[in-house]
């Protein structure tokens, strides 16, 4: 009994190590400005977020917007119509110190806004949207099914930048 | 023997890329930019490929459906509080597109005048304001109005027009001067 025990110790933490090694990242790297501000780099394990959504209250387990139920046969053509056509930028808007820019890069989406001191940068695989409008019930999103969506992603993922403080999202 | 095959792989590679290469430069895409004179002035830039504006046409067609159902299938033109049916404006164009290159209408009103003209293949709609504030035209197939007004009673065939803009035109399609903005669609 006890060298069964000793074993399923061993055993569970070994198999838990390996999920976590075979899991796919998200890195989150938040800096505050100033000469003292923090650094916190948070690696979190996707499979463990979708996990730990079972026991999250129900709001946070789906989203629901049964309103567009109508347009997701759209979002899909547009989707296949993007993966389709060639790189380039999509849209721009310049106006003083906001620019906006959408651009098409390999099978990515790329949008970066910057207004003032103020950039975000995103960059959303298009597959990674194919399987969230896929993956929508006709009622709404299970959100763990998004956040698979966000493991397609490799790379830089999100980019905000405030003044000096910053956050970056990658996955790898 | 083998570096005939290589020979063969190359040239076959050198086809299909030319081939993707050639089927990408063909589609034609849809170009949109706005530009406000001024060092703050805006400018936008839209270039979306036609099949992606194709798609949007499909939405912007659904969302008549909708409107029609919603206005008991009644949808017309509002020109400055008049409203014109779809079904009279198909009535008219059925008997000007015969008509030949003509002035069909022209219009003055105060500093405002509007011109709308058929040369050739192409309607013509221009306008201008005589204090030099704006000018503008807008140029139209006839094949895209006839592809427009193809659909039934008050309905707009707005896919059916993307598609023949799409075959039947390459070059500007509007072109406005309003003041400081100037807005220039074209297909290429």
């Amino acid at each position: 009994m006890p060298t069964k025990l000793i074993i399923g110790l061993l055993v569970a933490p070994a198999i838990f190590l390996g999920l976590l090694l075979s899991a796919d990242y998200a890195i989150i790297d938040v800096r505050e400005g100033g000469p003292d501000g923090m650094r916190i780099i948070v690696p979190v394990p996707l499979s463990l977020a979708r996990l730990a959504l079972n026991f999250a209250p129900a709001e946070a387990k789906y989203v629901q917007v049964p309103e567009i139920a109508e347009y997701l046969p759209y979002a899909e053509r547009i989707v296949a119509e993007l993966r389709d056509a060639p790189d380039g930028l999509l849209v721009s808007v310049d106006e003083r110190s906001q620019h906006v820019r959408v651009e098409k890069i390999g099978d990515a989406l790329a949008v970066h806004v910057e207004d003032g001191s103020d950039v975000v940068d995103v960059e959303v695989p298009l597959d990674a949207v194919l399987d969230i409008v896929r993956s929508y019930d006709g009622e709404g999103f299970d959100t763990r099914d998004l956040i698979r969506a966000v493991g397609r992603a490799r790379g830089n993922v999100a980019h905000v930048k405030s003044g000096d403080e910053e956050v970056k999202i990658w996955v790898w | 023997m083998k570096n005939r095959a290589l020979l063969a792989l190359a040239l076959a590679a050198v086809l299909i890329s030319g081939g993707v290469v050639q089927a990408q430069e063909q589609t034609p895409w849809l170009h949109i930019r706005v530009t406000e004179q001024g060092e703050d002035g805006a400018r936008v830039a839209v270039n979306l490929p036609v099949s992606l504006v194709q798609v949007f046409a499909d939405v912007a067609e659904k969302e008549l459906e909708k409107e029609l159902t919603g206005r008991g299938s009644h949808v017309d033109i509002d020109m400055e509080g008049h409203d014109i049916e779809i079904a009279d404006v198909r009535r008219a164009w059925a008997e000007l597109r015969n008509a030949g290159d003509a002035e069909f209408v022209e219009i003055q009103e105060g500093d405002e005048y509007v011109k709308i003209s058929r040369s050739g293949d192409t309607i013509l709609i221009a306008f201008e304001e005589n204090d030099g504030a704006g000018n503008g035209r807008v140029e139209v197939p006839v094949s895209v109005v006839d592809a427009l007004l193809s659909g039934e009673g008050q309905r707009l065939n707005i896919r059916s027009a993307i598609d023949e803009m799409i075959s039947s035109s390459a070059g500007e399609i509007v072109f406005v001067e309003d003041g400081d903005t100037t807005v220039r669609i074209w297909i290429e």
